[in-house]
């Protein structure tokens, strides 16, 4: 039941399209920033979860970082899925008495890198060269919009409804302010249908945004947690899922489900709690479609009922289920899962202010990517 | 060349498939004399799509490339206003889809939706397909799909 562990310190640095930091500094500043707000120093971190899969990336923020003793190090999926699951894997580590306190981190600087980097992770992938380039199907934006197609003619979703997640991720992220990328561009439902198409049914207001910027968060003991600096958050419940076929999304057999299918009633199941338990969500939104996806995967409705679901204002702060509290990824930022936790952290603590969800004492992360996915449940302590 | 230039060498090539590449490169062959084959398996008759050199239903290593009526159906589609392929600017708007092949609802394939008339797709049309010459050099042939039905003299021309 549940876990024994809880996160006790958040870090970002700040969010931007274009920061003067390298991707290395930036995950030492956030790393840096969430030991300091947890009391802890770099010295007493003795693991990691390193979610980036990268051995530059991992030494490199360790010497930027100055970490000089022994660490344990711990990985399991990729991307935002790892950030998302980190805390079981500190949880794993702090209970076999590997490590006592965890940090992970994720970051990105695709903002200041040439255009169309975006795509090149798929670039790289043979088949796709070989059978999707060719034909046009590429990048991101044209696999999810692919996705977002079938929906309409399967689920009779609209584009009024893809509008009202994009148009609640901005209000959110007006009121987070200047750590939201786009915080400082409203969006009404109307500029959204006035917007010409990238690749039909998806405009620009449909995408992630793309920037730089990095978020850490400190996971230790439950114990340990009482005697530091902040409220810690809890971990409630972890869950892990994978699809076959899932990195080609073209030939998926449940082309319009996500491995959350699976990650979610696993993370429920170990915290003992249902979907209406929880009380805002914090979601892989990389497109406004993949927001209605999740709702139905992760069990908040029947798949095909998403679509009637987002209306209404119940997506929205003081709506029934808040979500993306902080712009999400569409318009806060794209940083591979973990500025997703800390908003849920920063939200159970009761430190949102403007923002800040009337009484959220649980909340519910979700990180996916392609094949897999993960699903993080946090409570108030 | 510069890294610029090399950077651009490489996105203005990413439309075009490697016709050598081993793994594939039966694919492109076929296309070149006009046929859509797909691999499958000699042991078990499976289906082994995208191509890989061992069969996940039995493992057996006998992976051959058969060929298929070019015959399916619209599974999804997106229209592309912007390319993000430098190589496919010139045809914006273009359609490109998810075509179920006739043969095995698992076997999809992305295709450009060539259409004349300009019809909208709709998921479920019957489609064909048809082979367009993307590259003299190095010749390249890669297939391209129409809405059953919109035959034309010119792409029929271009089928052999």
């Amino acid at each position: 039941m549940s876990s024994a562990v809880a996160i006790v310190g958040v870090g970002e640095t700040p969010f931007r399209r274009a920061l003067e930091d390298d991707l290395y500094t930036l995950l030492a500043t956030a790393s840096r920033s969430a030991l300091d707000d947890a009391g802890l120093t770099v010295a007493d971190v003795d693991g990691i979860v390193d979610t980036t899969g990268s051995y530059s990336t991992l030494h490199e923020v360790l010497r930027h970082l100055g970490v000089t003793r022994q660490v344990d190090v711990a990985s399991s999926l990729h991307a935002a899925p790892a950030t998302v699951a980190a805390s079981l894997q500190a949880a794993q580590m702090i209970a076999a008495g590997r490590a006592h306190v965890v940090l992970a981190f994720s970051g990105n600087d695709w903002g200041s890198q040439r255009r169309g980097h975006t795509g090149v992770v798929h670039a790289e992938m043979q088949m796709k060269t070989a059978f999707e380039m060719p034909q046009g199907w590429y990048p991101q934006v044209v696999h999810f919009a692919g996705m977002a197609r079938r929906r309409m003619a399967l689920y009779g979703m609209n584009e009024e409804q893809l509008g009202a997640v994009a148009v609640a991720a901005r209000r959110h992220a007006v009121l987070t302010g200047e750590q939201a990328v786009l915080g400082h561009k409203p969006l009404t439902l109307e500029q959204y249908l006035a917007t010409p198409y990238l690749a039909e049914p998806y405009r620009a207001h449909d995408c992630c945004v793309v920037n730089d910027g990095a978020a850490a968060f400190v996971v230790t003991s439950r114990e340990r947690a009482r005697d530091l600096a902040r409220r810690p958050v809890e971990v409630l419940g972890v869950g892990l899922g994978i699809l076959p076929m899932g990195e080609y999304s073209s030939l998926r057999a449940d082309y319009l489900r996500t491995a959350a299918i699976h990650s979610a009633p696993a993370a429920f199941r170990m915290a003992g709690l249902e979907p209406a338990d929880v009380d805002f969500l914090e979601l892989y939104d990389n497109f406004t479609g993949m927001v209605l996806q999740a709702i139905e995967d992760l069990g908040f409705c029947k798949p095909g009922e998403a679509g009637e679901f987002v209306g209404g204002g119940r997506i929205e702060l003081g709506g029934e289920l808040p979500i993306s509290t902080a712009g999400g990824q569409l318009a806060g930022a794209f940083l591979f899962g973990a500025n997703l936790v800390t908003e849920a952290v920063k939200q159970l603590r009761g430190d949102c202010g403007a923002r800040q969800v009337a009484g959220a004492e649980v909340g519910l992360v979700a990180g996916y990517a392609g094949a897999e996915h993960a699903t993080l449940l946090l409570g108030r302590s | 060349m510069s890294e610029r230039d090399q950077i651009a060498d490489f996105a203005a090539r990413l439309h075009q498939p490697d016709p050598d590449f081993a793994p594939t490169r039966p694919f492109f062959a076929a296309a070149a004399r006009g046929e859509l084959v797909i691999p499958r398996c000699e042991a078990c008759s499976a289906w082994v799509w995208y191509p890989q050199a061992i069969c996940p239903a039995c493992a057996s290593r006998r992976i051959v490339w058969t060929k298929v009526s070019g015959r399916g159906q619209i599974f999804t589609w997106v229209r592309v206003h912007r390319s993000f392929l430098p190589g496919l600017t010139s045809r914006v708007p273009y359609v490109t889809a998810l075509i179920e092949l006739e043969e095995d609802a698992a076997l999809r394939i992305p295709a450009i939706l060539v259409s004349e008339r300009g019809a909208e797709p709709v998921i479920g049309a019957a489609v064909e397909v048809i082979f367009e010459r993307v590259s003299e050099t190095p010749p390249i042939t890669v297939p391209r799909f129409r809405l059953r039905g919109e035959a034309s003299s010119k792409q029929g021309a271009a089928r052999r």
